[in-house]
């Protein structure tokens, strides 16, 4: 399986197909964090598109091929905050905690919503390593080849973020 | 305070995964527009240079000088590469080579993501109508695995895992009409071989093609295609083909077709068809895993073997035993019932007959109703026979417009208890 890094040089160099595999490997991810501002299925395909097709005519500005994964989810999360304005969804969202806070608190009771508001909030490196395992369905040794991390970093990431979600978990129900 | 085991959290986060959706629908989107997209992307390294010059106004005089050595030393060196560039989207323009070359990358990329086709069996008669068979296969390629679904029409009527054993290979298929499974030994069978390596070797012999194929649309996608003859890739009649079709926008195969004459009567030619093709399919490796279902009874490899002292025939004897010729509309019963009747005879064997899959083809019970106009003789045993030659008990080949058959006994067939997709043809 070749890293991501790879295939941001394969892409680079003309091979597009190379690109169409990045898609299909943060596809789930990518959506997920779009889902996480936009809720609605639909706008979030959209933005999640959206994002993949910004990424591609930006990619010549990533200059390290290995942060494909958090990069696209930046992009992605950018392009559903804009969808989410345009589609006067969002009234208020002076930047991004904000937005991040309304819609926290728009469905309290709703836990996948909320579960998905926190997989969001984990830092970079943890989060790419979540969704990689949990959305993307790749195992451990995988998620190391392509975010070439070593295989002890991912289990480590991984670890950590189960506990922050857990721990959030149990805020949520104090 | 309520705690999340890692189990629940897990389960969790499966319910959120399936609450995104089917996959594979963005990359399908996102594929779709870069094919609209004629720039392809670039390292932005000029305009970081640019980016730094601006940061030192010092050496903003001379880099002056430097652009305009760069965009004349640029002319000369990029436009030509330019303008091979802005060739690309028409690949199957270029020369076989470079053909080659681009369709061998992409069908790597492919091979690592496993994808699922179809093969089927295509007669063509005279006067060029295309006679479908009514048994198709659903082939499964995974990183992990290889299997196969084989469908009555609509009905899925066996499926055959292909996992490793101790020593060989190991096929287990499993039965649904029968509700048996088997466990044989597979070795290294022509169907492991995947569509995607023969292509990439018939992708090699590019130049030695016969013919371009010119733009079809084919399951919805502009296709070209090539065509060569197999004698020039093997020890093969010089009557063989084999047609490929490529999507022009992923480069990947679309449709494979092996032509072959037919010396059959009412035919000109077979086709072995695979398409169908999805790339990307996301294939988990539950795929791939044997299950058969309770209750299914295991047939033993040794069953399927010739038992001692079985009758087998010679071609000559299976053709004046049936004597096809001595089956007509005039008689008492049906020109298919006097077929499968022959045949049965011929060979000593008890048989059934698929009746769903008949009716599929347009063939009713009725006394006066005979093989439907453009179904071939061996379309129609295909649709009565319920594929006995897997169980050992039948064989058919057509030669030379005669069925032969080749037939043992290994003892009376039992029919699933309750099955309404087998019923006795004889009373």
């Amino acid at each position: 399986m070749e890293s991501d890094a790879e295939l941001v040089r394969l892409t680079l160099a003309g091979r597009r197909d190379a690109f169409s595999v990045l898609v299909g490997r943060y596809e789930r991810s990518v959506l997920a964090v779009a889902r996480s501002v936009l809720r609605d299925g639909e706008p979030a395909q959209d933005a999640a598109q959206e994002a993949f097709m910004a990424a591609y005519t930006q990619l010549g500005s990533l200059r390290n091929g290995k942060l494909f994964g958090p990069w696209v989810m930046q992009i992605a999360r950018r392009a559903a905050i804009r969808m989410a304005r345009r589609e006067k969804r969002l009234v208020h969202c002076a930047s991004d905690d904000q937005l991040s806070s309304v819609t926290a608190k728009a469905n309290p009771g709703e836990t996948s919503e909320s579960l998905l508001h926190a997989v969001t909030k984990l830092p970079d490196s943890e989060r790419i390593v979540l969704m990689l395992r949990h959305f993307e369905g790749m195992d451990i040794r995988e998620i190391a080849q392509v975010t070439a991390r070593p295989v002890g970093t991912v289990t480590k990431q991984l670890s950590r973020a189960h506990h922050r979600l857990r721990k959030e978990f149990e805020q949520w129900n104090d | 305070m309520e705690r999340l085991t890692e189990e629940q959290l897990h389960q969790r986060l499966a319910q959120l995964e399936q609450s995104l959706g089917p996959r594979g629908s963005i990359v399908d989107r996102v594929v779709r527009e870069l094919d609209q997209l004629q720039t392809p992307v670039r390292p932005a390294r000029r305009k970081r240079i640019i980016m730094l010059l601006r940061q030192n106004k010092r050496v903003v005089g001379w880099a002056a000088s430097l652009a305009v050595a760069a965009v004349i030393l640029g002319s000369a060196l990029v436009l030509p590469s330019i303008q091979g560039r802005s060739s690309a989207p028409s690949w199957w323009l270029q020369p076989p080579s470079v053909w080659a070359a681009e369709v061998t990358a992409t069908l790597d990329a492919a091979k690592a993501e496993g994808f699922t086709c179809r093969g089927l069996m295509v007669w063509v008669s005279p006067d060029g109508k295309q006679h479908m068979s009514s048994t198709t296969m659903k082939s499964y390629y995974g990183r992990t695995g290889y299997r196969r679904d084989i469908f009555d029409g609509d009905v899925l009527r066996e499926l055959q895992w292909y996992v490793p054993g101790h020593t060989r290979r190991l096929m287990v298929g499993c039965r649904n009409d029968t509700r048996s499974f088997t466990i044989l030994e597979a070795g290294e069978m022509p169907q492991d071989e995947s569509p995607i390596d023969r292509m990439k070797f018939m992708v090699g012999l590019m130049d030695k093609a016969d013919r371009k194929l010119g733009e079809q649309a084919i399951e919805g996608r502009k296709c070209i295609g090539f065509e060569i003859n197999a004698s020039k890739y093997g020890d093969n009649p010089k009557t063989w083909l084999t047609r490929v079709w490529f999507d022009q926008r992923s480069k990947l195969p679309v449709r494979i077709e092996d032509i072959r004459p037919s010396s059959e009567k009412g035919l000109i030619e077979t086709i072995s068809v695979e398409d169908q093709f999805n790339y990307r399919p996301q294939l988990s490796e539950d795929v791939f895993l044997p299950r058969v279902p309770a209750g299914y009874v295991e047939l033993h490899p040794d069953q399927l073997k010739r038992p001692e002292g079985a009758e087998s025939l010679t071609d000559e004897e299976a053709k004046s035993r049936l004597g096809l010729r001595a089956v007509g509309l005039s008689s008492e019963q049906t020109q298919l019932q006097k077929i499968i009747g022959s045949i049965a005879e011929a060979a000593k064997v008890p048989y059934v007959v698929n009746w769903q899959a008949l009716e599929k083809q347009g063939i009713t019970r009725s006394a006066m109703t005979a093989i439907p106009q453009g179904a071939t003789f061996e379309q129609s045993l295909e649709a009565v026979l319920h594929k006995l030659d897997e169980s050992g008990s039948i064989g058919l080949a057509v030669r030379n417009g005669v069925a032969v058959i080749s037939a043992v006994t290994p003892g009376p067939m039992t029919l699933p208890p309750g099955s309404d997709m087998l019923s006795p043809a004889r009373e």
